[in-house]
């Protein structure tokens, strides 16, 4: 289902939904950058690597439901390197893929910048 | 009626989302993050649908689904996960989900899997309900009664119930046998299986064999299709052979190696087809006592006997019968659409005083008919029959004259006599068995082979009436002389 057949759906009232929706995952990528950081250049492990996993699952089952397929997608690539035990380089690039999409999504949707400031990592930065 | 569905998911933009699309569809959203928030609603106010996220901070979603199973079986559980395995979907229609659904969700699959719960919840329910129902109607709860004897009866009747095992209902005619054993299937773990009454006095001969365990194709001249027998129909639940005592010998024999083998091979079939299906016998007769006479087989009867429960005469449950007339008066008024307030004084007095010889079942029958003929607000004697009337030493009403009329006829040997001289059936039928002793020397073969019936009738018949002043109490005298 695209963006606008489930606002036509769904009414008005979603448009709000989607702005609430995108709004939260900003900050769930927030915390996924953050959490990249904290691990200083590891993969994040503990609590932190499940609250990592967690992130990725909910933003991947979400996303589509909202109507952005691109973002559950994203997402969704996210979930199978943690779970695959991918190079944390490689998950570097997803999370900064992902904010990307947001960051388009929401200047597509609401018309307003949704640029998420991405700290740099040791293997990024390099 | 508006539909409440608990959301359960660890995501609040889901729980957000499905809130809103299912409350366009009219329907009352309540949500829970964890699992013991999902518990500690549903112990609230049962859902009429739960969603459930498989995968929350403080439980399996497989665990609660089921937990779900004992704390509220007939509210259908919709998964929502973004878990995408076959074990995981295999795994939760296992569990007793009624849809799974992938995140990401199409909304209009969800709402249509929310709408085929609640239709399946509303089924349940009304199946459940349909079930109680005729649990009350046909359970124990449908045997009238608080005397001792039909209590005691009732009590082992409840033990049968919970306990597989073969049932051997004894009782004269009369007395319920077939709605006690229909109380025992239905409080039974097979209720939900069938139950299959097969009456073997009233099959002809050469049809009870396939009846009971059915036949081939081509298995006899007129075999045209196959038939599944009594027992492969009960298979799952329970089968009522009643009057079990009137089976052939050799269908006897047959009979045996079902209870011993659990199998059945129907005619014109080489093999042997295994059967689920407890086993309820009646009898009116002392099969006990038939099987010592050898007119029954012994093995058969110690099989059949494993829970033999006596149900009691009407004649010794006085304090019941004012009761079951006006339940039945009751149910035939309402069938009538008559306006019924039981019976007259007198009427009750003359129902409490009869003696019933037919048992419960004339007791039906006289309350049906009284009902029908009955103009009053109040079942009055004058509805009840001569029979009653006349049983308990009353005048019958005079007959009208057009009856005197009918009753003409051209036997003269009726013409001295007036319907005050008609007697019950038995009570003629023990006249007739009792002379045909006397004048054979009390020879039972031969009264049976002069009146045309059955050697094991006319001992039936002997035992039932009480009658004694054959051989062996001449003997017993002789001996007590000597």
């Amino acid at each position: 289902m695209d963006e606008v057949s489930l606002a036509d759906e769904l009414g008005d009232e979603f448009a709000e939904l989607q702005k609430e929706f995108l709004d939260t995952t900003r900050a769930r990528v927030h915390e996924l950058v953050r959490l990249l950081a904290v691990a200083g250049g590891e993969t994040p492990s503990g609590t932190d690597g499940e609250t990592f996993r967690r992130i990725a699952h909910s933003v991947r089952g979400s996303g589509g439901s909202y109507g952005f397929d691109a973002i559950s997608a994203v997402a969704g690539e996210l979930e199978k390197a943690y779970l695959g035990g991918e190079a944390t380089s490689r998950l570097a690039e997803l999370v900064e893929n992902l904010s990307a999409t947001v960051a388009q999504i929401v200047e597509t949707t609401l018309g307003t910048s949704g640029s998420i400031e991405i700290p740099a990592t040791p293997e990024t930065a390099g | 009626m508006t539909e409440t569905i608990l959301l359960i998911d660890d995501d609040p933009s889901i729980l957000r989302l499905l809130a809103h699309a299912l409350g366009r569809e009219g329907m009352v959203t309540r949500t829970a993050e964890t699992g013991a928030e999902a518990v500690e609603a549903i112990g609230a106010k049962q859902p009429n649908v739960i969603v459930l996220d498989l995968v929350l901070p403080d439980a399996s979603g497989k665990d609660l689904l089921s937990r779900f199973q004992d704390l509220c079986p007939m509210v259908p559980v919709v998964v929502l996960t973004a878990s995408d395995t076959v074990d995981d979907i295999v795994e939760c229609m296992q569990l007793g989900a009624s849809d799974y659904i992938q995140k990401p969700f199409n909304q209009t699959r969800v709402v249509t899997s929310i709408r085929n719960a609640l239709r399946q919840g509303a089924l349940r329910a009304s199946v459940e309900s349909l079930s109680g129902k005729l649990r009350r109607r046909e359970g124990f709860a449908s045997i009238i009664g608080k005397s001792a004897a039909i209590r005691h009866s009732v009590d082992f009747l409840s033990r049968a119930a919970t306990n597989d095992v073969v049932v051997l209902l004894q009782g004269e005619s009369g007395t319920g046998k077939e709605v006690a054993a229909r109380s025992i299937h239905v409080e039974s773990a097979r209720r939900d299986g069938p139950f299959v009454v097969v009456n073997c006095g009233a099959i002809p001969e050469g049809l009870i064999e396939s009846e009971l365990f059915g036949h081939e194709r081509g298995s006899f001249t007129g075999a045209t299709s196959a038939r599944i027998g009594s027992f492969e129909q009960a298979n799952g639940g329970t089968i009522f052979l009643d009057e079990v005592g009137d089976l052939r010998m050799d269908l006897q024999v047959r009979l045996l190696r079902v209870l011993q083998e659990r199998t059945v091979r129907p005619i014109g079939c080489s093999e042997p087809r295994r059967v689920d299906v407890r086993v309820i016998a009646a009898s009116n007769r002392n099969l006990k006592q038939e099987a010592a006479h050898g007119t029954f087989r012994e093995d058969l009867y110690y099989r059949l006997a494993v829970f033999p429960i006596a149900l009691p005469p009407l004649r010794d449950r006085d304090a019941d019968v004012l009761m079951l007339a006006d339940a039945f008066a009751m149910r035939c008024a309402s069938e009538a659409g008559k306006d019924l307030k039981g019976f007259s004084p007198e009427a009750r007095h003359l129902l409490e005083q009869y003696h019933w010889p037919g048992n419960v079942r004339e007791l039906e029958n006289v309350v049906e008919r009284a009902t029908i003929l009955e103009d009053g607000p109040r079942i009055s004697v004058s509805s009840l029959p001569d029979s009653v009337v006349r049983g308990v030493g009353l005048e019958p009403r005079p007959a009208p004259a057009r009856e005197d009329r009918e009753n003409e006829t051209a036997d003269p040997a009726l013409k001295d006599m007036s319907i005050d001289d008609i007697v019950p059936m038995e009570e003629e039928e023990r006249r007739i068995i009792r002379r045909a002793l006397e004048l054979t020397n009390w020879n039972a073969q031969e009264a049976s082979r002069r009146l045309q019936i059955g050697r094991a009738t006319i001992y039936r018949k002997i035992e039932r009436y009480g009658l004694r002043g054959g051989p062996v109490a001449k003997q017993r005298a002789l001996d007590r002389t000597g």
